[in-house]
């Protein structure tokens, strides 16, 4: 503290040293908002890295030098991974969304009997959407103003600037896919609300609906997540050891594994 | 669920930042700007967007930082903006807005509610007791440990308002605390 507050009581400059040991918010939560702001703004996976090292006694403000040049200030074991990634993006000239959708490629895209379905009956959604706050999920409701307003339960359909048309199968299968978002959205704000049973919930609802999805790896990346939070280490495990097979360069592997490494 | 907009801070052109640049700030400073935001008195349920909006802001507008200057007195100045734009377009009123803070933030979950001590529940009613602007010049200065001169250059403000804001936002958190202190010993 630059003045040591002089006017404040002791007893006061001690609540506030407690509330700097408020604990920093789950793992869950950063991962949830870099998936979000990576779909808002159209960074291709760039999000989805580590953590970095927090500010040092010897840099308390955080203060960071920008400068592309500063490669030191950069944290290079994190990010080298998604400069690859990266470069891949540019390669195929797609956008965030269609880089998931590219290392997906093997997978065939969802009915559209099922999305229909699915989009028929809110009922798959409501409970969970209701149990976490967010009545606008459910379809037929204002789920379309949400997503325009691009917060987190946007459809991914944010500015973006690598602004290539995405892969066909994508543009095909569209509204299979914004329902497949909807139903994996209520998943991730159940992850967010710390609420591990409405996530596996809603992430069993997606994986009934859509057992094919283009979204599966997400799913799954979210179900190892959600397993940890709910304490079931052997579940946990076994979903992070089948992610691993089955997504072995998947852009979610780093966030399954470190929620891994948050078990016992 | 308050269905809240893009953040209405103007989105200035220029070069964004290098996707790697971001990434490195976002996975540096998320947690600050959760505790910021958490201080400024940020429902716990809206938290998650609202930290999103600061990043949105903060990816459009860092090419404006400049470097020389500490960063995070630069964040917190955006996470401000964010939240009183937040404020204003849920429609909270002053008022209101305390009783949400209080509302939303004294009723935390039950394993929230284990986990969170007396301490730390005292200085968030605390907080919350102070209009935005006196909040975010007492979380900065006597939270975060900033310089008056910086928080002032980070708000907008002249130097002579941030520190009648500390002195009189210090004056109303101390009254406030010892009320809660007194209705905790009437239990």
């Amino acid at each position: 503290m630059s003045d040591g507050s002089p006017f404040l009581p002791s007893d006061l400059r001690q609540l506030i040293d407690a509330d700097r040991k408020v604990p920093d918010p789950p793992e869950a939560l950063r991962a949830g908002v870099a998936q979000s702001l990576d779909h808002e703004l159209g960074l291709g996976g760039a999000m989805m890295g580590g953590p970095t090292t927090a500010p040092t006694v010897d840099n308390p403000h955080g203060q960071w030098d920008l400068s592309p040049s500063s490669g030191g200030s950069l944290h290079p074991s994190a990010i080298y991974g998604w400069k690859l990634l990266a470069g891949a993006l540019l390669a195929v000239g797609a956008g965030g969304l269609a880089l998931s959708l590219a290392l997906r490629s093997s997978q065939p895209s969802a009915a559209p009997t099922t999305a229909t379905s699915l989009a028929t009956s809110p009922a798959l959604i409501a409970p969970v959407a209701e149990r976490v706050g967010l009545g606008a999920l459910v379809p037929g409701s204002a789920s379309d103003a949400v997503s325009s307003t691009g917060n987190v339960f946007s459809s991914g359909t944010g500015p973006r600037r690598a602004s290539a048309s995405p892969p066909s199968h994508a543009r095909v299968s569209g509204d299979g896919l914004k329902e497949e978002r909807t139903v994996l959205d209520a998943a991730r704000a159940a992850l967010v609300h710390r609420d591990a049973g409405a996530a596996l919930a809603a992430l069993r609802s997606h994986e009934q609906s859509f057992p094919r999805g283009q979204l599966v790896e997400e799913r799954e990346s979210m179900r190892v997540q959600a397993l940890v939070m709910a304490r079931d280490a052997r579940a946990a495990r076994a979903a992070g050891e089948r992610f691993r097979r089955r997504f072995a360069h998947s852009v979610f592997l780093p966030a399954v594994e470190r929620a891994l490494e948050n078990l016992p | 669920m308050l269905v809240m907009g893009k953040p209405a801070l103007p989105e200035v052109a220029g070069l964004p930042p290098a996707r790697e640049e971001f990434a490195h700030l976002y996975h540096r400073e998320f947690s600050y700007v959760w505790h910021s935001l958490r201080r400024l008195g940020v429902p716990h349920r809206e938290l998650f967007d609202v930290t999103q909006n600061v990043f949105i802001v903060l990816y459009h507008r860092l090419h404006l930082y400049d470097p020389s200057r500490p960063l995070r007195p630069w964040i917190f100045g955006v996470a401000f903006r964010v939240t009183s734009d937040y404020l204003r377009l849920a429609r909270h009123a002053r008022e209101s807005a305390r009783a949400e803070i209080e509302t939303a933030d004294g009723a935390p979950a039950a394993d929230e509610l284990l986990a969170i001590h007396e301490e730390q529940m005292i200085v968030r009613e605390g907080l919350a007791a102070l209009d935005l602007e006196r909040r975010a010049v007492v979380v900065a200065h006597d939270f975060d440990g900033v310089p008056g001169p910086e928080i002032a250059e980070a708000l907008g403000i002249p130097l002579k308002t941030m520190y009648y804001r500390l002195r009189t936002g210090r004056s109303q958190f101390v009254a406030a605390v010892r009320r809660i202190q007194a209705r905790l010993r009437e239990r």
